[in-house]
C-alpha cells in the first residue's frame, strides 16, 4: 500500500506540472490585462475570464497521457492495485477536479451546468484519444503552392490558428459584433475598445513569433536560404492577416497601430528560446511579464492615439516597424544557443 | 565575401576549409583553433568521443553557431558572411534534427522545397524519388511528431539532399538508421562524391567509416589529433582508433552481477 500512496503522489505531482503547463500562460498579454481588471472587479474582468477559461477548459479536455497510461501498465502491480491507481488518476485529473469544485460551489441551480460540462470535456477526450495518432491523410496535406514562400507563409498561419489566443480573440471580436448589430448607436469608445481588446488577445503571439516552431523548427528555417528579415515578414503578414479581419468591424486605425506596435516591439523577444515548450491549442507563454506589461501599455497607447492622429501614429509605426525587422533579421541569422 | 585562396593552400578550391576554429559552451572551451580542409568531391569523416566537439563543428559550418574564433569557408563562400546563398549550397543533418514538429513527413518537402528555388514539377519529382529511396511511403501522411528516430532520421537526410547541394553536413547519418536504409544512404552519398559532391559526416561506426570515407579526422581533446586516409592506416581503423584515444576502465557495479 505504502508503494500505491508513494506512486499516487507521483502522479499528483504529475498533474500538477501539466496544469501548471497551461499556467504557462505567464507573461502572456491577456491574462495580465485579467490580472489588472480582476483588482477592479466587475463585469470587465468577469467576460475576460470566460474568453480564457472557454477555450483553456476544452483545450485542457483534449490532454491525456497516453505515455503515463502506457507508464503504469508495466509497473510491476497487482490487478488489484492497477485498477485502484486509474481510479485516483480519474479523480485526481485537473479538469474533473475543478469541474467537481464549481460544481459544490454552485450548488443545485449550476448542478446541471457542470454536470453538462463534465459530459462535454468526456466527449472531447474520448474524440481526442481517438484522434491523437490518426495520420491526416493525403486530403489534408499542406501542398505545394505557386511562389517560394507560399507554403511556408500557410504553415505560419496555420500556426496561428492552432493557438488559443485567436479563439480568445474571435470571441472578444464575436461579443464586439454582436454588440455592434445589437446596440442603434454604438459608441465609438467602445468599438476602438473592442479593437484594442482583439489586438491584446493576439499581442503575445507578436512577442513569440518562432514559439510554436520551437528551438528546432527554428533551426530548421534558419538552414532555408532565406535572410532573418524575410522569414519576420512573412510572421508579420500572417499575424496582420489575422488580427486585420477580427479589428475591421469596430476600428481598423486602433487595432492596426496596437498591432503594428506589438509586432515591432516583439521582433527581438521572439528569437529568445521559452523556459517552457509551447504546444498546440495551449495560450501562448510571454517572454517576461515586464516585458508584456511595456508592450500591452505601447499598445493601447497607439490604439488611442491613432483615433485622433492616425496618419501620424500609422507613420510612425510603418517607420519602426522594418527597422526593428531589420534588427531582429541580423540576430536571427547569428543566433548563439540561449538566444 | 568570396573565398580567396592563399598560397599555402592546393590549387583546386576546397570544398570546407577551416582555420583557427575555436569555439566553447559556458566558458569551457571545445574547439582550440582547429584547422581542415575538405577536397571536393571527397567523403570526410569526422571522428572522436563523444563531447569531443564533432556536433560542435557541424553547427558551426552550418552556420547555426557562430564561432568565437577562426573563419569557415564552404564552397568558396564564407560562412559568416554566406547567407542564403551559401544556405542553398549547403544540405545539413544537425545534431537534433532540427524538424517541423506539427508538419507530416509530406508537408516537409512541399513546405521547404520551393523556398530552395525548385519548380512545381522538380517538387514531386524529387519528393517522390526520396519518399521512395528512403522507404518513407507507410508514413508520408505521419506528423513527423509521432514518427520513430530513424523515420526522423531519414527524413532530416532527405531534406539535406532534395535541393542536391554542393556539400553536405551530416552528424551521425547512419544513427538510428536499419540496416537496408544505412545501405541506400551509403550508396547515396557514393554516387554524390562521384558527381562532385562533398560528404562532411562525423560517426562513430567505424566500420562504415573505414568502408565510405576517403578523409578521415579524429577530433580529441579541441584539435585535430590526426588525419588522413582509411588506407594509411595499418590494421583496421577500430583497432587504430583504439590505439589513439585512451580507453578508461569501466567502474565496478557489483549488483550488476545479481539479477532479481
Amino acid at each position: 500500500m505504502a508503494r500505491l500512496a508513494a506512486l499516487t503522489a507521483g502522479l499528483l505531482k504529475d498533474h500538477a506540472r501539466a496544469l501548471r503547463a497551461h499556467g504557462g500562460m505567464a507573461g502572456n498579454n491577456l491574462v495580465l490585462a485579467i490580472l489588472l481588471l480582476g483588482l477592479t472587479g466587475g463585469l470587465a474582468a468577469a467576460f475576460l475570464v470566460t474568453v480564457v477559461g472557454l477555450p483553456l477548459l476544452l483545450a485542457m479536455a483534449s490532454e491525456a497521457s497516453p505515455e503515463r497510461a502506457e507508464r503504469l501498465t508495466l509497473l510491476p502491480l497487482s490487478n488489484r492495485e492497477h485498477a485502484l491507481l486509474r481510479w485516483v488518476t480519474r479523480l485526481a485529473d485537473p479538469v474533473v477536479a475543478l469541474l467537481v469544485v464549481l460544481g459544490l460551489l454552485a450548488g443545485q441551480r449550476g448542478f446541471a451546468v457542470v454536470g453538462s460540462m463534465l459530459l462535454a470535456v468526456l466527449a472531447t477526450r474520448v474524440a481526442s484519444n481517438r484522434w491523437r495518432h490518426r495520420s491526416p491523410g493525403p486530403r489534408f496535406q499542406l501542398r505545394v503552392r505557386p511562389g517560394h514562400c507560399t507554403g511556408l507563409f500557410m504553415m505560419f498561419l496555420g500556426g496561428m490558428l492552432r493557438t488559443l489566443d485567436f479563439y480568445a480573440a474571435l470571441l472578444v471580436a464575436l461579443a464586439g459584433l454582436l454588440y455592434r448589430i445589437e446596440t442603434p448607436a454604438p459608441q465609438p469608445a467602445a468599438l476602438m475598445g473592442a479593437s484594442l481588446l482583439v489586438a491584446l488577445c493576439l499581442s503575445t503571439g507578436a512577442q513569440r513569433l518562432f514559439a510554436l516552431e520551437g528551438p528546432e523548427g527554428l533551426a530548421r528555417l534558419r538552414l532555408l536560404p532565406l535572410r532573418g528579415w524575410q522569414l519576420l515578414l512573412l510572421k508579420d503578414v500572417a499575424f496582420l492577416l489575422i488580427l486585420i479581419p477580427l479589428v475591421t468591424p469596430f476600428s481598423l486605425r486602433s487595432g492596426l497601430a496596437g498591432g503594428l506596435v506589438a509586432l515591432g516591439l516583439g521582433h527581438l523577444p521572439s528569437l529568445r528560446p521559452s523556459a517552457c515548450p509551447q504546444r498546440p491549442w495551449q495560450f501562448l507563454t510571454g517572454t517576461t511579464m515586464a516585458f508584456s506589461a511595456v508592450q500591452v501599455v505601447a499598445l493601447f497607447v497607439a490604439g488611442i492615439a491613432a483615433q485622433t492622429w492616425v496618419l501620424w501614429v500609422l507613420s510612425l509605426c510603418l517607420i519602426l516597424n522594418p527597422v526593428t525587422l531589420v534588427w531582429a533579421g541580423r540576430r536571427l541569422e547569428r543566433l548563439r544557443p540561449g538566444g | 565575401m568570396p573565398f580567396q585562396p592563399s598560397s599555402e593552400t592546393s590549387p583546386v578550391l576546397p570544398a570546407i576549409r577551416c582555420r583557427g576554429l575555436a569555439h566553447g559552451f559556458a566558458g569551457r572551451p571545445v574547439l582550440a583553433g582547429i584547422d581542415f580542409e575538405v577536397a571536393p568531391g571527397s567523403l570526410s569523416a569526422l571522428l572522436g568521443p563523444n563531447g569531443s566537439g564533432k556536433s560542435t563543428v557541424i553547427k558551426l559550418l552550418a552556420g547555426l553557431l557562430t564561432p568565437l574564433g577562426g573563419t569557415i569557408h564552404i564552397a568558396g563562400l564564407e560562412v559568416a558572411q554566406g547567407g542564403a546563398p551559401l544556405k542553398q549550397r549547403i544540405g545539413v543533418v544537425p545534431e537534433r534534427l532540427a524538424l517541423l514538429e506539427h508538419l507530416t513527413v509530406e508537408e516537409h518537402f512541399n513546405i521547404l522545397a520551393p523556398v530552395y528555388g525548385l519548380t512545381r514539377t522538380e517538387v514531386l519529382v524529387r519528393r517522390d524519388g526520396l519518399i521512395d529511396a528512403l522507404a518513407l511511403e507507410e508514413v508520408r501522411y505521419l506528423p513527423i511528431r509521432h514518427g520513430s528516430y530513424g523515420t526522423r532520421k531519414k527524413l532530416a537526410l532527405a531534406l539535406a539532399l532534395l535541393h542536391a547541394p554542393q556539400v553536405l553536413l551530416l552528424d551521425e547519418p547512419f544513427e538510428g538508421l536499419d540496416p537496408v536504409a544505412a545501405h541506400v544512404v551509403r550508396q547515396l552519398f557514393l554516387r554524390l562524391a562521384v558527381s562532385g559532391a562533398t560528404v562532411f559526416f562525423t560517426s562513430h561506426a567505424l566500420s562504415l567509416v573505414e568502408r565510405v570515407a576517403t578523409q578521415v579526422l579524429l577530433l580529441q581533446g579541441g584539435r585535430i589529433h590526426w588525419e588522413g586516409s582509411p588506407g594509411e592506416v595499418a590494421g583496421s581503423l577500430e583497432s587504430f582508433y583504439f590505439e589513439q584515444i585512451e580507453l578508461p576502465e569501466p567502474p565496478e557495479l557489483p549488483w550488476l552481477a545479481s539479477p532479481r
